[in-house]
C-alpha cells in the first residue's frame, strides 16, 4: 500500500445520533479506497467515572447516552449489584426488565419512525426526513410522532424521569410498581400496539413488497458477512439476562459465555494514533482492519443470528417471515436493520403485554441489602444496538477507581468501516470521472451508517474521534490495514 | 416561516430526544418555523445551513470539546436573532464537565491504558484537544433551558416562548433562566411538616433502602433539592429517588456545589450538635468520599473550585 489521499467527506452525516462524519481516503490510482467513519465529540467518561462513589454511576453513566439512556443505567446497575455481591429480589429483577424493553420499545420506535422509515420511504429523494415525510404521508408520519407522545407519558408514570432518570440501586430498584402503573402499562400498549400496526402496514405494503427493497437486499455494497455476538436465553431472544454467544459468518457457534467478566476472552480493544476512537475486534482472530473475519457485529441483525426463535406468538412469525423473506441466516445485509428493529418492536410489546399481567411487579421486596463485596464488577446487557459492557473496579470505599465502557457503536465501528470501505470504491470512480459523487452513491453511504442506528454519543464515551488536520480537502492520510499510518501529509 | 435551527456540540442526544419529545408538539411549531438544521431529526446538510446569513432561533445542545464545535458555535451563532442554550451540558458544562480538572491527555490515557493493542508507529499529531467547556463560556445565550435533559417545565416554558416569539417577534430583553425562580425543595411533595429539616447523619444509597414518602435528607440521604432550581415536576423524588441538581443553581451565576454543602451543613445533626460535637459531624461528613461528584456533578465548569484551580496553574 502506498500513500492515501482524502478524497470526499460528509460532513457531518445527518440522521445520526450524536456528530459525525465520514472521511473517504484512496491510494493515488485509486485502487485501493478506505473509508473511516468518525465521530467528532469528546467527553471522557472513563475518566470522570474515576472517585465517583460506585453506587451513583447508574446516574452518571446514563448521560453517556439519551437515546439509550436506560441501557447504560441498567448495565451499570447489574455492575453496582457485582461489586456488592447482591442479587435482586425477583420483583426488581422484573422491573429492570421491564424498563429495558420500554428502553428497546422506544429507542426502535424513535429511530424508525425519525430515521429508518424516511430513510427507506423517500428512497433516491435528496432530503430524506420526517419533516418531508410529514406532508406526502402525513398519517404515517403522524402516527409515529404519535408514538412518542404515548411513549413519553407512559415512561414519565413508571420511571419519572424520561432519560437519566433513577431507577436502579446497588441490588434492586429505588421503587416498586403499582397496579396503577401496570394498568397505564396496559393501556399505553394497547395504543402503541394500534400505532404499530399503522407503520407496519405502511411499511409492507412500501417497502417489504416493493421491488426496489429486494433488489437493494441483493446488493453486496449493503452487505457485511462479519461475527455477530448477542445474548441468548434457551436459544431465545434475550435482552436483559443471558448467555453471551458468537457465531460466525457460517452460522457456527463459536463461544459461549455465562460470566461476562470473560468477554477479554472475545473482545480485543485497539487504539491507534491516527484516531481517538478505540476499534474493538474478535481477540481469536488478531486485529486486522477492514477485514470481516476480524469484525464483531452487535444490534438487532446480530440477535436474531444467534438466536433459533423469538418469544411470542407473532413476533416469531414476524422473525421467521423476514429470514425467509432474506434467503436464510445469518443475515447479513445492513439493510434488514429496520425491518428487524419492527419486529423487535412487535415483540417488545409483547413482552411488556406478558409483564403486564405478570403480579410478581407487584409484590416482594425491591432490594436485597446483603453485602458480599469484590473489588471488580461487570455487566453485559442488550443496548437497543446491541451489546454493551460496562467494567469497573473499586476501592474500600467504594468509590471507582477504573471503569471501562464498550458501547454497542464502538463495537460496530469496524462492521460500519468495513461496509463504508467496500462502497467507497464506486465512489472514487465517480469522482474521478466527473469530480463529484453521484447523489446515490452518497444516499447508499447515508443508508449504510442509518441502518447501524450509530450511536455516536455513546461511542465518544472514550474520546474525541478523528484527526482534526483531514477535515481540509488537501489532508492525506496514509494507513495499512493493520491501522499503521505509513505517510501523512 | 421563521428559521430554527438546532446545533448540537458534544452531546449525549438526551436534549434531542426531549425536543423529539414534544410530540405532536412538533408539528405546532413547524406552522411557524422553518427547521433549516437539525442533524439528528432533519436531513440538511451543515454546508447548505452555512450558506443563510441570518436565522432566527438558534437552539444549542451540548458542551463545547473541540475547535470544530468552538468554531461553529460562535459562527452561528453570531447569526441567530435569538440563541437558546438548552440543557446542562451546554449551560453548566454538565456531567462532562467531571473532567474540567484534568488535562486532555489524562482523559486520553484513561482509555488508552486499557485497550490490548495500541499503536504508536505513526508521526500523525493529533489534535491538540482544546478545554471542555459550557456553551455559556462562549457565547452568551439569550434563553438559559437548564436540566439534563430540560425537564417538563422548561420545555413547556420554551416551547410557549417559541410560539410567542413566532407570534409577536418579541423577547425579553435579558438573559432568561427558565424554570420557576426558587428551589425544588419548595414544592416538593416530601416537603417535612416542620420548618426545620434535620438530617439524622450521613447515608450512602448502598447503605438504606429509601422510605418513599419520607424527606431524602431526614433519612439521611443527600438531595440536592434544596439548592436546584425548580426545573421539573420532582420527576426524580416522585420516583424514589434524591435529586442529584442537574437544574442548576436556583439563580445564574452562583455555585451550585456550594449551596448543596451549606443546606446540609443546615441540617445535618441540627438536633445532636451539642452531643456529637464537630468530631462526630466530621465523621459522618468524611462518609461523603466523592464531594465533587456529589455536589458538582453538573457544574464544575462554572464552579470557584474550577476557577481557584486555573487560578493556581496560572491558566
Amino acid at each position: 500500500m502506498s500513500e492515501y489521499r482524502l478524497l470526499s467527506t460528509l460532513d457531518p452525516v445527518t440522521l445520526v445520533e450524536g456528530v459525525a462524519r465520514v472521511v473517504i481516503v484512496t491510494n493515488s490510482d485509486g485502487s485501493d479506497v478506505r473509508a473511516l467513519y468518525q465521530i467528532m465529540e469528546f467527553r471522557g467518561f472513563e475518566k470522570l467515572s474515576v472517585g465517583r462513589h460506585v453506587e451513583e454511576m447508574p446516574r452518571i453513566v446514563s448521560a453517556i447516552c439519551g437515546f439509550c439512556s436506560w441501557s447504560h443505567h441498567l448495565v451499570s446497575g447489574k455492575v453496582v449489584d457485582a461489586v456488592f455481591g447482591r442479587k435482586p429480589p425477583v420483583r426488581a429483577e422484573l422491573t429492570r426488565r421491564l424498563v429495558n424493553y420500554i428502553q428497546i420499545l422506544d429507542s426502535h420506535l424513535l429511530h424508525f419512525a425519525f430515521i429508518g422509515l424516511p430513510d427507506l420511504a423517500l428512497w433516491g429523494e435528496s432530503q430524506r426526513d420526517i419533516v418531508k415525510l410529514l406532508p406526502r404521508s402525513p398519517e404515517v408520519a403522524s402516527t409515529a410522532l404519535k408514538t412518542r407522545t404515548v411513549l413519553k407519558k407512559l415512561e414519565k408514570k413508571l420511571v419519572g424521569k424520561i432519560q437519566h432518570g433513577p431507577l436502579v440501586v446497588p441490588g434492586g430498584v429505588a421503587r416498586g410498581l403499582t397496579r396503577d402503573d401496570l394498568d397505564e402499562l396496559d393501556k399505553a400498549l394497547k395504543e402503541i400496539s394500534s400505532h404499530v400496526d399503522v407503520l407496519y402496514k405502511y411499511f409492507d405494503e412500501k417497502i417489504i413488497r416493493s421491488g426496489h427493497f429486494k433488489k437493494l437486499l441483493e446488493s453486496e455494497e449493503f452487505t457485511m458477512r462479519a461475527l455477530s455476538m448477542g445474548l441468548v436465553r434457551n436459544n431465545l431472544l434475550e435482552h436483559y439476562d443471558g448467555v453471551l454467544r458468537v457465531i460466525d459468518s457460517k452460522g457456527r457457534v463459536l463461544h459461549e459465555v455465562t460470566n461476562p467478566a470473560q468477554y477479554t476472552d472475545i473482545v480485543g480493544e485497539a487504539l491507534f494514533d491516527w484516531n481517538y476512537s478505540t476499534l474493538p475486534y474478535y481477540k481469536p482472530a488478531g486485529l486486522k482492519l477492514f477485514s470481516e473475519g476480524s469484525t464483531l457485529v452487535v444490534g438487532p441483525l446480530a440477535r436474531f443470528n444467534v438466536i433459533d426463535k423469538v418469544p411470542g406468538e407473532r413476533a416469531n412469525w414476524e422473525y421467521k417471515r423476514l429470514i425467509e423473506y432474506s434467503g436464510g441466516k445469518p443475515l447479513s445485509n445492513v439493510l434488514l436493520y429496520h425491518w428487524a428493529r419492527l419486529v423487535e418492536i412487535i415483540h417488545s410489546i409483547e413482552a411488556l403485554t406478558d409483564l403486564s399481567e405478570d403480579s410478581r411487579l407487584l409484590e416482594g421486596d425491591t432490594v436485597d441489602l446483603t453485602n458480599s463485596p469484590s473489588p471488580r464488577g461487570v455487566g453485559v446487557i442488550e443496548a437497543p444496538r446491541g451489546i454493551l459492557l460496562h467494567d469497573y473496579s473499586v476501592k474500600d470505599d467504594f468509590t471507582v477507581t477504573r471503569a471501562r465502557i464498550i458501547s454497542p457503536t464502538t463495537f460496530n465501528n469496524m462492521a460500519m468501516n468495513t461496509n463504508l470501505t467496500r462502497v467507497s470504491g464506486r465512489l472514487v470512480r465517480e469522482v474521478k470521472s466527473s469530480s463529484k459523487p453521484s447523489p446515490e452513491t452518497v444516499s447508499i453511504i447515508e443508508s449504510i451508517i442509518r441502518s447501524y442506528d450509530p450511536c455516536n454519543s455513546c461511542a465518544t464515551h472514550c474520546m474525541r474521534i478523528g484527526d482534526v488536520e483531514i477535515t481540509t480537502s488537501f489532508s492525506i492520510v496514509v494507513v495499512n490495514e493493520d491501522g499503521e499510518v505509513l505517510w501523512r501529509g | 416561516m421563521l428559521k430554527l435551527a438546532v446545533l448540537p456540540g458534544a452531546i449525549c442526544g438526551g436534549c434531542d430526544v426531549a425536543l423529539a419529545s414534544l410530540g405532536e408538539r412538533l408539528a405546532d411549531l413547524l406552522r411557524y418555523y422553518e427547521i433549516v438544521y437539525w442533524p439528528t431529526v432533519v436531513d440538511r446538510k451543515l454546508t447548505d445551513f452555512l450558506k443563510l446569513s441570518s436565522i432566527d432561533v438558534l437552539v444549542h445542545m451540548g458542551g463545547i470539546s473541540t475547535e470544530e464545535e468552538a468554531k461553529l458555535a460562535r459562527e452561528v451563532s453570531s447569526r441567530a436573532r435569538v440563541k437558546v442554550s438548552l440543557g446542562s451540558c451546554s449551560v453548566y458544562g454538565g456531567i462532562p464537565g467531571l473532567n474540567s480538572l484534568y488535562k486532555p491527555i489524562e482523559v486520553y490515557e484513561a482509555i488508552a491504558s486499557q485497550v490490548d493493542v495500541r499503536s504508536k508507529n505513526s508521526d500523525l499529531e493529533l489534535p491538540r484537544p482544546i478545554e471542555y467547556s459550557a456553551y455559556t463560556d462562549i457565547v452568551e445565550p439569550d434563553v438559559l433551558a437548564p436540566g439534563c435533559p430540560p425537564g417538563s417545565i422548561v420545555l413547556d416554558q420554551l416551547f410557549d416562548l417559541l410560539l410567542k416569539y413566532a407570534e409577536t417577534g418579541r423577547l425579553e430583553p435579558r438573559i432568561l433562566l427558565l424554570g420557576d425562580p426558587e428551589s425544588l425543595c419548595n414544592k416538593c411533595p416530601r416537603n417535612p411538616k416542620t420548618t426545620k429539616i434535620t438530617m439524622p447523619g450521613i447515608r450512602r444509597i448502598f447503605e438504606v433502602k429509601l422510605d418513599d414518602n419520607k424527606c431524602f435528607l431526614e433519612q439521611g440521604v443527600l438531595c440536592m433539592g434544596p439548592a436546584t432550581r425548580a426545573i421539573c415536576d420532582h420527576s426524580c423524588i416522585k420516583a424514589n429517588y434524591p435529586c442529584t441538581g442537574c437544574g442548576g443553581p436556583i439563580e445564574w451565576g452562583v455555585d451550585s456545589g456550594l449551596s448543596h454543602m451549606s443546606s446540609v451543613a443546615s441540617a445535618l445533626m441540627v438536633d445532636r450538635e451539642k452531643s456529637v460535637l464537630e468530631a462526630g459531624l466530621a465523621r459522618e461528613l468524611d462518609k461523603i468520599r466523592d464531594v465533587t461528584g456529589i455536589f458538582y456533578r453538573y457544574t464544575l465548569r462554572k464552579s470557584l473550585t474550577y476557577k481557584l484551580r486555573k487560578l493556581r496553574v496560572g491558566e
